[in-house]
């Protein structure tokens, strides 16, 4: 039996559809993760890691961990695994050796690869092609939005918030799944095609919650408009995308509250590793606020990096009073708790995005913070009438009026523009998970796996204070306005990506 | 109904239980979250045996259709941890676009 989580599906796909005498080349990578648990140690220690040592360390120990493995696919090299009048083939060929990311790049044929699979010292293995295919991409998409850089077709949110600097240093979001959960996706959007999650299983590229189906297209234009800022490749001439060479998951979402969370499962048991939602359940609307905790909760303790829009009400607290202003799910803990936080309690997934303009001065609407949990099983941030201090919302700021970002019509009506404006926090959101998805990719370049507590701390620490914002977290403007290149460059100090 | 019962139920669901409401509706039952997956099933099969077929479960909390009254047997199980009313919202309502 074939664990599921040990094999990419394309490959699985390849697995079954692969004659005999078929070599397939694979990257393979183990179950020990020694970068991990040494940066997980160092953390703990008081004072500053010898760099060094832990780099030698860590290759020692992933050469060592590799050495069962390759034994056996040394001797399968020796073994002709097929031959015939053209032929004769090898069982596997070792190709070559990482100990970054602890993996073994090889040829194999396929029943060796089922015995590869069988083994517990191996964590996944995916398809060498799956590698040098983003590669190719990274520089498909580089040249473009760097040449853009210089020209006024790269969309002004994107520079604000630096995420070219990054794309200097290849980082794309390749490699990474962000799923949009909104309206759905026109993933046949010139800037989003290429970009769409890819699985077999789910041929259009996600899944449609609120009608049931497989087809989650677009039929309001927020979503794409997310799905856009997020990671729009700018092939129809604007890039408005933060993370240009990540995927996008699409997941359609409305009416009821239990098809937001079903989208939501699907997107952790898929593995999407970052979740842009633009969408919130306003308090009016009597939310279930303890089942929205219970939600972002479980995607805490899956590991989803999870940016979520805040709500526009921040002008009307008669309607939506303090402290239920910040819209749920954006009103739930986030996954670290800031040092200026006066309650320190309980934490789940969701990092609420306020909005701030083109001069960084918070947009009148953003959601005003405050939130409170202080009812049912969840009585952990009171706020009473203002006796206690309730949970500091939103968390951080993006950009959000005066955006621009992908126009769903387009392709769909021939008259249809590729872009449009876009604002609100729905459009600070994916400016936020764009940051996430990159800073992901950091952490996955270096052999790491993502995570949410850091990528928060990173943007937290690092963010660009806002007009009128006095302390280095607070209600109304979060931690200031995120810009992304200054905290790949706090994490990069801690050794937490490369 | 006892008090222990009633604070699993959101002030929502109070009210319409005070109210006396005996129509069907949409209930989202909250299993605690400390259930092993087995756990989780045999609650899921008790609350079916009670309530009739759960729609779906989600991250461990359970839609099913039921009388507003049979809250109060809902309530009453242990590894129930909060029980609520569905909502709904339309879209318009639940975009943060400007």
């Amino acid at each position: 039996m074939i664990a599921e989580r040990t094999i990419d599906p394309a490959l699985l796909e390849k697995l079954t559809e692969s004659p005999e005498h078929e070599s397939i080349d694979i990257d393979i990578f183990l179950a020990d993760e020694p970068a991990q648990e040494e940066l997980a140690y160092a953390a703990l220690l008081d004072e500053e890691p010898d760099g060094e040592a832990i780099l030698d360390r860590i290759e020692t120990r992933a050469y060592a961990s590799q050495e069962g493995l390759v034994q056996m696919l040394r001797e399968m090299e020796s073994s002709v695994a097929f031959a015939d009048d053209a032929a004769a083939l090898p069982g596997a060929v070792v190709l070559e050796r990482f100990w970054s990311t602890n993996s073994i790049a090889a040829r194999v044929t396929p029943r060796v690869l089922r015995q590869i699979l069988e083994r517990s010292d191996v964590l996944a293995v995916q398809p060498a092609r799956y590698a040098s295919l983003e590669e190719l991409k990274d520089d498909e998409a580089a040249p473009k939005l760097i040449a853009a850089t210089d020209a006024p077709v790269l969309t002004w949110s994107v520079r604000k918030i630096n995420a070219p600097l990054l794309w200097a240093r290849g980082i794309t979001g390749n490699g990474i799944v962000a799923a949009v959960i909104d309206t759905g996706v026109n993933y046949d959007h010139d800037d989003l095609k290429a970009r769409m999650w890819i699985n077999p299983a789910f041929p259009r590229h996600g899944f449609d919650f609120a009608d049931d189906d497989d087809d989650p297209m677009d039929q309001d234009g927020h979503g794409t408009a997310c799905a856009g800022i997020v990671a729009g490749d700018g092939s129809a001439g604007r890039g408005t995308g933060v993370a240009p060479g990540a995927s996008i998951m699409a997941v359609r979402v409305g009416g009821a509250e239990r098809a937001f969370w079903r989208g939501m499962e699907f997107a952790m048991k898929q593995r999407a590793d970052v979740i842009s939602m633009s969408m919130t359940w306003k308090f009016p609307s009597s939310p279930n606020y303890p089942g929205w905790r219970r939600v972002c909760e479980s995607l805490f303790a899956g590991g989803i990096v999870h940016a979520n829009s805040i709500g526009n009400q921040g002008t009307d607290t008669t309607t939506y009073p303090i402290p239920f202003n910040i819209a749920t799910p954006g009103n739930c803990p986030p996954p670290r708790l800031h040092p200026a936080m006066p309650i320190h309690a309980g934490m789940s997934s969701a990092v609420g995005c306020g909005a701030t303009d083109s001069s960084d001065a918070l947009a009148p609407y953003s959601g005003r913070g405050p939130a409170e949990w202080n009812s049912g099983p969840y009585a952990d941030y009171p706020f009473g009438a203002g006796t206690h201090a309730g949970l500091i919302k939103p968390d951080v700021c993006a950009p959000g009026p005066g955006s621009e970002s992908c126009n769903w019509r387009y392709r769909i009506d021939a008259t249809a523009k590729p872009y449009r404006s876009f604002g609100g926090t729905s459009a600070a959101t994916p400016h936020v998970a764009g940051c996430m998805v990159l800073l992901a990719h950091a952490t996955r370049r270096s052999g790491l796996r993502p995570n949410p507590a850091r990528i928060l701390e990173a943007l937290e620490s690092t963010a660009v204070r806002i007009s009128g914002q006095t302390r280095l977290k607070e209600n109304h403007f979060g931690s200031g306005r995120v810009d992304v290149y200054a905290a790949y460059n706090f994490g990069v100090a801690r050794g937490w990506w490369l | 109904m006892k008090n222990e019962i009633l604070t699993k139920c959101s002030p929502r669901l109070q009210e319409v239980l005070r109210r006396g409401d005996t129509n069907q509706r949409e209930l989202q039952v909250m299993l605690r979250s400390d259930l092993t997956p087995e756990a989780q099933g045999a609650a899921v099969r008790e609350l079916a045996r009670v309530t009739g077929e759960p729609v779906e479960t989600t991250f461990g909390i359970v839609s099913v259709y039921a009388p507003v009254h049979d809250a109060a047997r809902i309530a009453a199980f242990d590894d129930v941890e909060w029980i609520d009313l569905a909502s709904e919202a339309s879209l318009e309502e639940l975009l943060d676009s400007e």
